[in-house]
């Protein structure tokens, strides 16, 4: 379903990634570990077609990333991607429901219809009588639970989690990256997890390192 | 390292939005310091100018230039108490310099030579040739000003014996005077010419009248006895007395100036505040690292006050030294008045004021300190532990104003409107204006939150919309943030708009009800003594074919209040006068006041009040207000006939001409210069007076747009440097939401319809605002300062067009700020310039 064959990056004739290949099929969920500086992030953003490689191309459902153009690229992302960051870049502005439903409402639903799944999702996560709370009054872990209520509402095939826990205390770390697991399986997605840590790349199916001469098996 | 470069090194990290706050304080006190030091100027120079004319005099007995019986100087000569008394005839000369040329307008100081020699040795006269010549009748000396401008100008003309003559113009006549010497002990830019007094009354039709009489009193005199002497309309005056209306009247002028350099600061102030409160936002981890390092919180606070303490110093003082390069520029090319016409004659000389420096340093400072002020005392409240993880997006939520104060200071506005005038000066009016604008920047963030949660129940709302309004519903601090400055400088941008469009429209009516009719005309010697028209003259014009109907005008300054200046008596042959108000019923002689002297003297429609006409006091009813924009000093208007009937005086200053339809204008006009010496009489078509006058208003206020579009530019450019710098914060937002599938478009969008729905507020508030403050100008400001009324008059189609422009070119300089932190590439540089 998401094939990545060859794919590299350099920057100003700087190698920032070695060339990746990698299959994914629905279900899997694998955890990419590396060092700092390495291209763990650069391989996430090629992913989510945020950048272009410089070598190599990437497939989904057989579409090939560098025939569509930035608005499709777009489309793409808000039908079939969630996204898991470090920093939970959980809007200030919006309720708990509120940034939960986003991705709902991007996909053109009006309130009405997001507010169902949205909350069916925060009592997924343990949220639900947070709902109409804003972010500020939310802890490190329950933000990050909030980020992935956000990252699954939508039923996305992909679900890329950069460094998810590296904001919270081990206890915590432990329960998000359990509940990030069930819940990517429970909706049968393909996971793909960037971390630095080996307890939450044991956490996936399948774990890889990603090198300065490529990924390989860990 | 010292702690200062922890807080003065951040201005290098936010080169723009410095440079903006900083650009508004050096143009307010670059306004503030040049308008103090020009009228600082000019008022020394006049006091000078009125000691050289004065000499030693205790005190000057006058009619307001109204000339009176000589007998009363032979008289007060001999009163108990009086060591002497010099006659004086103080006149405006007008110098023919050719027919293509205007005249020079010189002012003649007629004197006993003999006199005055012992009390003003500046008056001594310098023949050039016979000793006697000062007792000569067709002498004149002039001052080494005004010859050298004769000189440049070609106005001497030399016989073949070498004596040099100038052409006076008297009423239709022209008079060769004789060059007799100089003027050396005046100053080198005193402009005057001095003859005797004797031969001035011959000259001038003054025969058997002065204009002034000099006393030096005993320290035994007694005043009362000598002022009840006076016949009525004459006034007993310290000299220097005369200059402190002028002062008073140029002062107000000064204040209204000086209210737009204050524009100029309050926008550096909030400039100052936007760019304080967003660097803070920026160096919350920072300012938290430096309180876990133990910086004490007053530290802290006290740096971040200083960082816009400093700001507003740097800008004040380069501001200062801009304002005295201004002042000097202004001082050579306009006068002591800014051309508004109160020193006329004068040629003050910039001098360097160490008050108007400081005070606007001081203010410039104080801009910078408040400005600052806010945002650092949120610091004091910050949670260094939260701080230290938060990664910095936001500003820091602001100490929140009750509404309850934004009503409080609306009340106080209000309240403010009723205070009486302040010598002269409607503090209550610019109290009010303060007011109402820091009530409505208390309103401003909750409007906006209206708007906001207004939009936010329209269904059709795209999510960038959506996220656009919920981002203002939950960030108040960001409008009052972004569209603060904007909301001032428009409010009082479209004040003034609206204030001059009223004024103008107003002028415009009234030049077309007191100049009436196709062609105006005048002696060329102006509105003196010497520039009357005969009876004969009124007569012949009278009979010329073509004429319909002629209107004739006679002018007489008449001293009412001690203290005060002349008040102008109008005796015209119709009465049709723009009227104010009600109007009284009156039996008997009557007379209107303008709007000017019913707020001098209280004088009200159906009053009986007593008017000194040459030499006796009559009682007249007040019929009614009429509107004056011409005469700040107060006004009469009576029939000319009546004028004629109590004073026997027939001759008249001016005439407008109404022409028959099917008259030929060219011809009339040729005969009317047929029955007068070439170059006396000037002529004028009333259309090209009127549109004369409209010119000359309109240059007046060009300074006005000039700093008004400047403050409306550094206010849009604020809101620019605002979206920037949270745009810039907001990096990792417009990438999260790019993961979550929005498009670059998207985003603009989003960022579009925040600035238009924060612009729109600010726009709004500053229109209503706007409106307020016209209101306030044009019912207190106005009225106080100048004493006259203007119908309301307001310019919807441009206040419309630039309310639009407004918010279509914050909408673009958000956008463009929104852009620039969205490329990756630029994102680096935006961050840290911004």
């Amino acid at each position: 379903m998401l094939i990545i064959e060859g794919v590299s990056r350099s920057f100003c004739g700087r190698q920032a990634l070695a060339p990746v290949t990698l299959h994914l099929g629905a279900g899997e969920y694998v955890a990419i570990v590396g060092e700092s500086g390495i291209g763990k992030s650069t391989l996430l953003n090629l992913i989510a077609g945020l950048d272009r490689p410089s070598t190599g191309r990437i497939l989904f459902k057989g579409l090939d990333y560098a025939s569509l153009d930035e608005v499709a690229l777009a489309k793409l992302r808000r039908q079939h991607f969630g996204f898991v960051f470090q920093a939970f870049h959980i809007l200030p502005h919006l309720t708990v429901l509120q940034n939960v439903m986003l991705p709902l409402s991007l996909l053109g639903q009006r309130d009405r219809e997001a507010q169902a799944p949205a909350l069916a999702m925060l009592t997924k996560v343990g949220l639900a009588a947070r709902a109409q709370d804003f972010p500020q009054a939310l802890s490190g872990g329950e933000l990050q639970r909030v980020a992935i209520a956000r990252a699954l509402v939508h039923a996305p095939t992909v679900v890329l989690a950069d460094e998810p826990t590296g904001n919270l205390d081990p206890d915590n770390a432990q329960r998000i990256l359990a509940l990030l697991a069930e819940c990517i399986r429970a909706h049968g997605a393909i996971g793909l997890l960037v971390t630095h840590s080996s307890q939450a790349a044991a956490t996936a199916d399948r774990v890889f390192r990603l090198t300065r001469s490529g990924l390989v098996a860990a | 390292m010292s702690l200062a470069r922890v807080f003065f090194a951040s201005f290098r990290r936010r080169k723009f939005s410095t440079a903006l706050a900083f650009l508004a304080i050096v143009l307010g006190a670059t306004l503030g310091v040049a308008v103090h030091v020009v009228h600082e100027a000019a008022l020394v120079e006049l006091e000078r100018a009125t000691r050289e004319l004065t000499g030693e005099a205790d005190w000057s007995v006058h009619g307001g230039g109204q000339a009176f019986d000589d007998a009363l100087w032979s008289e007060l000569a001999q009163f108990p108490g009086v060591s002497a008394a010099a006659p004086v005839i103080a006149l405006d000369l007008r110098l023919f310099l050719g027919a293509d040329q205007a005249p020079l307008s010189v002012p003649l100081l007629a004197i006993d030579p003999l006199v005055h020699l012992e009390w003003a040795p500046q008056l001594a006269l310098r023949p050039w040739h016979e000793r006697l010549d000062v007792l000569a009748e067709d002498a004149l000396f002039l001052s080494p000003a005004v010859l050298e401008k004769l000189m440049d100008l070609g106005g001497l003309q030399s016989d073949p014996q070498g004596t040099q003559t100038v052409t006076v113009l008297v009423g239709e006549r022209r008079l060769a005077l004789r060059v007799a010497g100089d003027l050396p002990g005046l100053a080198e830019n005193h402009r005057l010419a001095v003859m005797d007094v004797a031969a001035a009354q011959k000259h001038f039709g003054l025969q058997g009248k002065l204009t002034r009489i000099d006393l030096k009193l005993t320290a035994d005199a007694d005043l009362s006895a000598l002022r009840a002497r006076l016949s009525p309309g004459l006034v007993m005056e310290k000299p220097h007395a005369s200059t402190a209306p002028a002062a008073r009247a140029s002062r107000a002028y000064r204040v209204n100036l000086g209210l737009l350099s204050g524009l100029a600061l309050l926008t550096g102030l909030f400039l100052v505040f936007s760019a304080q409160a967003l660097s803070l936002a920026r160096r919350q981890t920072e300012f938290a690292f430096l309180r876990a390092l133990g910086m004490p919180p007053s530290v802290l606070y006290a740096g971040l006050l200083a960082e816009g303490g400093l700001l507003g110093l740097a800008g004040s003082l380069l501001g200062a030294v801009g304002g005295h390069a201004v002042a000097a520029w202004a001082l050579s090319r306009l006068g002591g008045d800014l051309g508004a016409g109160y020193f006329a004659g004068l040629a003050p000389e910039w001098r360097f004021s160490w008050q108007a420096t400081l005070l606007f340093v001081f203010l410039g400072t104080l801009a910078g300190l408040l400005g600052a002020w806010l945002p650092a005392r949120t610091t004091l409240r910050m949670h260094v532990a939260q701080a230290l993880k938060a990664l910095p997006t936001e500003p820091l939520p602001l100490v929140a104003i009750r509404p309850q104060w934004g009503a409080a200071m609306l009340l106080v506005a209000a309240g403010s409107l009723f205070l009486p005038p302040w010598q002269g000066l409607p503090l209550g009016g610019y109290l009010a204006v303060a007011f109402l604008l820091a009530g409505a920047l208390i309103y401003l963030p909750r409007v906006s939150q209206a708007l906001a949660c207004v939009l936010a129940r329209n269904r059709f709302l795209p999510p960038s919309g959506f996220l656009a309004v919920s981002r203002i519903a939950h960030t108040p601090a960001q409008s009052l943030l972004a569209a603060a400055g904007v909301m001032t400088s428009l409010a009082l941008a479209s004040a003034m708009a609206i204030m001059v469009h009223a004024f103008r429209d107003s002028l415009d009516h009234w030049l077309a009800q007191v100049l009436p009719g196709e062609l105006y005309l005048r002696a060329v010697a102006g509105r003196t003594p010497a520039g009357l028209l005969s009876p004969e003259l009124q007569e012949k014009l009278a009979s010329i074919p073509g004429i319909q109907r002629i209107d004739f005008t006679r002018h007489e300054q008449l001293a009412l209040f001690p203290g005060q200046t002349a008040v102008t008596l109008l005796a015209r042959s119709h009465l049709d006068v723009p009227v104010v108000g009600r109007t009284a019923a009156t039996e008997g002689p009557t007379i209107w006041i303008s709007e000017a002297l019913a707020d001098l003297s209280g004088w009200r429609p159906g009053n009986v009040v007593e008017v000194p006409l040459a030499g006796a006091l009559y009682r007249f009813t007040i019929k009614g207000i009429w509107r004056d924009y011409a005469r700040q000093h107060g006004a009469i208007i009576m029939e000319l006939d009546l004028y004629r009937k109590l004073t026997g005086a027939l001759g008249v200053h001016e005439a407008t001409i109404q022409l028959t339809p099917d008259a030929d204008e060219t011809r009339v006009k040729e005969a009317i210069e047929r029955l007068a010496h070439p170059g006396t009489l000037e002529m004028t078509r009333t259309v090209e007076l009127r549109a004369k006058s409209l010119a000359f208003f309109d240059r007046t206020f060009l300074i006005t747009y000039l700093i008004e579009g400047v403050a409306i530019l550094i206010g849009l450019a604020g809101v620019a440097a605002t979206f920037a710098a949270i745009a810039a914060a907001r990096r990792r937002e417009f990438g999260m939401l790019r993961h979550l599938g929005l498009t670059r478009r998207d985003i603009g969008l989003s960022i579009a319809i925040e600035a238009g729905v924060i612009a729109l507020a600010g726009v709004s508030m500053g229109l209503v605002g706007g409106f307020a403050i016209a209101g306030i100008l044009i019912e207190v400001i106005n009225r106080q300062s100048f004493h006259w009324s203007m119908d309301w008059a307001i310019p919807w189609f441009a206040l419309g067009v630039f309310a639009f422009a407004m918010i279509v070119l914050a909408i673009g300089a958000a956008i463009a700020a929104g852009r620039a932190a969205m490329q990756p590439a630029a994102v680096f540089a935006v961050r840290e310039d911004w």
